[in-house]
């Protein structure tokens, strides 16, 4: 063989590499439009953070009277756009669910039956968003951890149109979620924090602080229009913000007074506080086990409402607000789709399905 | 024939044998070392570390070529793959990572240009790759990982993978194998000077200047690296939308967006200084110095929305890293040496909202120092023609204060979250080699640990090869070996987090393999080839996972077991195949399941059975060179199959890497003047534009070029 011919050979393989290299795939090829069209009264969504960094966090639709999940619908039904981030949470206003995706600085507009997005609010002033509440159908608001500052939006024109300073020493600010209380929004700060905020939603300002603990992780309003917050007592003994037992506070909104306080066990790790349908009950987790107790009740209760047991270590949870079902989220190892077990309001699982990665928030549609 | 001519035709069998080796990276080793003395039929293919001219088509330039075969000692029956200079030498822009990919079978994991890139073996995870940079391990005290992005291969005199067991002569915790660096070769005698500058796309510039001198006793080579990029890259955004919106606000289309990768930057300096000393009696001494100093910007993820002009988000890191080693004056059949060395490590992490008017909003403000000492002794001595006995104590002392300065700047520097810690680590080795005959030799080694205050178990490692026929150096190579590795600094001591119950990973592993040199057609055809079964099973693998009730922090956790196994197959062929034309290739294929075999965390536990996430099940790379005097083309390919993102092994639209094709090409020209000699070349990555990822959400580069001009005064050598 000739030089030649070697090199022409030589140039004949390269050519058949090209050609091999030209038939790798194109993504992922099995995205589709989900084939449901939820009703509203009869969807849950739930809101799968995914893993930090890796940009896979997903939106998965269950509904409720079929008994069947959908994953991925956000991607399916949007040609394949990623939800981004680390999604934080979601909240239903005006007929659309609006998802806060932390890392990914956005929050979408999306459509619950069709699953497409109709907007997103994206600014330079979005540091690290938690939760958005409404507090009309034109003007929102935006909770940030780090950030000092919570974000009022306007949702029509998906355009953040102001902020209000809480204050807060930046890096270690930290405001999550909000209700609402006749003209004022109440707001726990978690992170690094021990207090509640209260705030004129008429001028947006922030009109009253309440220290409650270290670190209030999460709040509900009960049937008698009660706040209720839960710290998680800082969670590691050596935490800059304190270290203590983790409490359940019962606060009088108007006067903004502490009216009672349960007390965890040092070293509890308590998350997820919310009311049933009637706001007459309160459901937490705790220690691998979700707990129930009436609002009048003057201690914490002794024993789990529910015990999931065999290694189901529950990630979050919701309670239906029209039969009081009870859905627990299990995260498994945090590196592949989670799975959720649906409760009947006695405590006796009804179902189970599948979720995206890390199911950490729901939304009731 | 005359003494130049024999000498000339000699240099140029050499030269045949050597040019495949250094055009096509990797000089594979045979798995045999020898010690001093050794029959030569042991030696056909040995680790020899391998000093060529800069251009050896060049006839000028054979004369100058010298060979040297240092005496390796890791012991029989290792899987050991050595990269001997020429083929660290390709281009200044090629990072050690990037040189792994494309030339050996192990993975390497890359989040972008000049970003993390860690190394893994035979299924393992890039912390059970221990890395030693001329002795001294360089794996962080508190990762436990090493970033290979930041190694330039220029800097480097020789580098070795020492595959599973193989890691054990060198270091423990090396449960997927271990990296071994090396610098300090002997410069050219004389003067040299050598300058390289490249220029590439999205604003590359990389520089390379080294300064050598050799004499009879005395010899020094510093060499400098620098590289620069705006690294903006423009790629089409499939991860996102772009919506069109009517004046309802009402979307009424969309697209995919072209975006750029912005805050992509990134500014390299290393700085390398190498002393020698013959000292006659007194032995001799090397002294090697190597200081790194980077900026690396994050670019965001594919999905981020927000405003990257907006956001700092930056890596820096000063590191300086001396070892001096002493190497005593002792007869033939024994060698001893006494290392000593020091390294330290700032890293600073950024991320940070930029609000305006210098008001930064503070996410992470991260700041590590470590400092390591260390110091290792080996002695190793022959007893006659069977036995030969070596020892070596290792001590690592690492100091770390790690902190996030952006929580509680008010407060007192004890309350940040972060820690402050140290450790003692003490390892001896003891390694007896028996060579019942010639051919045949089994080698047996203890290596007994302590971390901090707590003592490993002994971990045995036993191997043995047989040359089966002489005739093309066949010879099958076998080892077993116990490992153990234990938590890092960040697993014991991290706060939030960090759990001082953690127990080490316990490995077992044993592998079985082959080795072959042939050559034909009076020397002009050489084909070698190697190939290995491994198998490895690792308990108490540590993961870390969420934790808090807002699972706001991580902890790690004694949780997976995990059985590693497969096969690493890779074959060289060379051929001069018409005057002054030589062709030569490597290909590289590797098999490597990597089984979580752990008892599942619940029922809902799919991970069980499953590869696991970013490890390929399958990978080859292949290199391939055609020579012409002084031309040469390098075609470099490699590919990974798909890999899961997911435990469970789904295909979903973020569960898997899709597999892809990485090509690049280089084509160079040296040209000789009476002066210098000077080369120039061009390289062109990702030849083929293919669209993809290699981190889920981190964006890569389409088809992209550098060029390179080199000069190399001859200070007297013309």
């Amino acid at each position: 063989m000739t030089a030649l011919q070697f090199i022409f050979r030589t140039l004949t393989a390269l050519v058949a590499m090209t050609f091999l290299s030209g038939c790798m795939k194109d993504g992922f090829s099995g995205q589709h439009s989900p084939d449901v069209f939820p009703e509203a009264g009869s969807g849950l969504f739930i809101l799968c953070e995914g893993n930090y960094n890796a940009g896979n966090s997903s939106l998965t639709f269950y509904d409720t009277g079929e008994m069947k999940a959908y994953d991925n619908v956000f991607s399916g039904a949007n040609d394949g756009q990623k939800l981004g981030d680390t999604g934080q949470s979601m909240t239903m206003h005006g007929g659309i669910l609006w998802t806060v995706v932390n890392a990914s600085h956005v929050v979408f507009a999306i459509d619950p039956q069709t699953f497409r997005e109709k907007g997103r609010i994206v600014s330079s002033d979005m540091t690290s968003p938690r939760f958005i509440h409404f507090v009309s159908d034109s003007k929102a608001y935006i909770s940030q951890l780090y950030d000092s500052r919570i974000l009022i939006a306007d949702p029509v024109t998906f355009r953040v149109t102001g902020s209000i300073d809480t204050g807060m020493e930046q890096g270690t600010a930290s405001v999550e979620q909000m209700v609402q209380y006749g003209d004022y929004v109440l707001a726990n700060c978690w992170s690094y924090q021990k207090d509640i905020i209260k705030i004129d939603s008429r001028t947006d300002e922030i009109v009253q602080k309440l220290e409650v603990g270290v670190q209030p992780q999460s709040i509900c309003m009960d049937s008698e229009d009660r706040l209720w917050v839960l710290t998680d007592g800082g969670a590691w003994p050596e935490n800059p913000a304190g270290y203590e037992a983790p409490r359940l506070v019962c606060v009088d909104p108007d006067a903004f007074t502490v009216e009672k306080t349960f007390c965890f066990a040092l070293g509890d790790s308590p998350s997820g506080l919310q009311t049933g349908p009637g706001g007459n009950e309160l459901y937490f987790l705790n220690n691998g086990k979700i707990w129930k107790m009436p609002v009048s009740s003057d201690s914490l209760p002794d024993s789990p409402f529910i015990d999931p047991g065999d290694g189901t270590w529950p990630y979050a949870m919701t309670v239906c607000p029209w039969n009081s079902d009870v859905y627990v989220a299990d995260a498994i190892d945090y590196v592949q789709n989670g799975a959720v077990t649906r409760y009947s309001a006695d405590g006796k699982a009804v179902d189970e399905f599948r979720t995206g990665v890390c199911p950490g928030s729901f939304c009731w549609f | 024939m005359c003494l130049r001519n024999e000498i000339f035709s000699r240099l140029l069998l050499l030269c045949a044998m050597l040019v495949p080796m250094a055009a096509t990276e990797p000089l594979y080793a045979s798995g045999s070392f020898l010690y001093a003395g050794q029959a030569a039929r042991y030696a056909l293919q040995d680790t020899s570390a391998v000093y060529a001219g800069q251009d050896p088509a060049e006839h000028e330039r054979i004369e100058e070529a010298r060979v040297t075969a240092p005496r390796d000692t890791r012991g029989i029956g290792s899987a050991v793959t050595v990269f001997a200079t020429p083929a660290l030498r390709e281009n200044i822009s090629v990072s050690l990572s990037d040189l792994l990919a494309y030339g050996s079978s192990v993975f390497v994991k890359q989040s972008g240009r000049a970003s993390l890139s860690t190394v893994s073996f035979r299924g393992t995870s890039s912390s059970h790759t221990q890395v030693l940079w001329n002795g001294m391990k360089i794996n962080s005290p508190m990762l436990g990982m090493a970033d290979f992005s930041m190694i330039p291969s220029f800097l480097t005199d020789n580098a070795s993978l020492l595959h599973g067991p193989a890691s054990l002569a060198e270091t423990s915790g090396g449960l997927g194998g271990a990296v071994s660096l090396k610098t300090g070769s002997r410069p050219d005698n004389g003067w040299g000077l050598e300058y390289i500058q490249g220029f590439g796309s999205f604003m590359t510039l990389d520089e390379y200047l080294k300064v050598s001198y050799g004499g009879r006793r005395f010899s020094s080579s510093t060499r400098a690296a620098v590289s620069s990029s705006r690294n903006d890259f423009r790629y089409v955004n499939k991860d996102k939308n772009e919506n069109v919106y009517d004046s309802q606000m009402n979307i009424i289309g969309t697209y995919h967006p072209v975006e750029r990768n912005r805050n992509g930057a990134w500014l390299d300096m290393h700085l390398l200084q190498d002393f020698r000393y013959d000292a006659g009696r007194a032995g001799s001494f090397v002294l090697s110095a190597w200081y790194l100093r980077s900026r690396r910007e994050q670019p965001p993820l594919t999905v981020d929305y927000g405003m990257p002009a907006d956001f700092v988000n930056e890596q820096r890191e000063n590191t300086i890293r001396s070892v001096l080693t002493w190497t005593a004056p002792l007869p033939e059949n024994s060698s001893a040496s006494v290392s000593a060395g020091y390294a330290r490590s700032a890293l600073d992490y950024d991320y940070a909202r930029d609000g305006g008017s210098g008001e930064m909003t503070w996410m992470n403000k991260s700041r590590s120092r470590t400092n390591t000492v260390f110091f290792r002794g080996k002695y190793a001595v022959r007893l006659g023609e069977q036995w030969h006995l070596r020892t070596c104590l290792t001590l690592d002392r690492h100091y770390v204060d790690s902190r996030d300065e952006a929580k509680l700047t008010s407060g007192p520097a004890d309350r940040y979250p972060g820690y402050n810690a140290s450790r003692t680590e003490l390892s001896l080795y003891l390694a007896a080699d028996w060579h019942p005959f010639p051919g045949a030799g089994i080698s047996l080694s203890l290596r007994e640990e302590l971390y901090g205050r707590t003592f490993s178990p002994v971990i045995p490692s036993l191997s043995a090869e047989y040359l089966v026929s002489e005739k093309g150096n066949l010879r099958l190579m076998a080892s077993v070996s116990r490992n153990y590795r234990y938590p890092t600094l960040n697993d014991w001591y991290f706060r939030p987090g960090g759990n001082p119950d953690l127990k080490p990973e316990r490995g077992f592993s044993y592998d079985a393999g082959y080795s072959f040199a042939l050559t034909f057609l009076e020397d002009r055809i050489s084909l070698s080839g190697k190939g290995s079964w491994f198998d490895s099973y690792i308990d108490d693998w540590i993961l870390w996972l969420p934790a808090g009730s807002a699972k706001n922090f991580y902890t790690p956790v004694n949780l997976k077991k995990v059985h590693a196994y497969g096969v690493e197959q890779s074959l060289s062929f060379g051929w001069s195949f018409a005057d002054a034309w030589t062709l030569a290739a490597d290909g590289n294929f590797t098999w490597s399941p990597s089984i979580n075999c752990g008892e599942p965390m619940n029922k809902w536990d799919e991970s069980v059975g499953k590869q696991l996430v970013y490890i390929p099940e399958y990978s080859s790379s292949v290199t391939a060179s055609l020579s012409w005097r002084s031309w040469k083309l390098l075609y470099k390919w490699c590919w990974y199959s798909d890999r899961f993102t997911m435990s469970s092994n789904d295909y979903t639209i973020s569960g898997f890497i899709p597999d892809y094709f990485m090509s690049d090409v280089t084509l160079s020209k040296n040209f000789s003047f009476t002066l210098a000699c000077i080369t120039v070349s061009l390289v062109v990555k990702n030849l083929f534009d293919e669209d993809y990822v290699t981190v889920l959400s981190r964006p890569m580069p389409g088809i992209n070029f550098e060029a390179f001009v080199g000069i190399t005064p001859k200070f007297g050598r013309r």
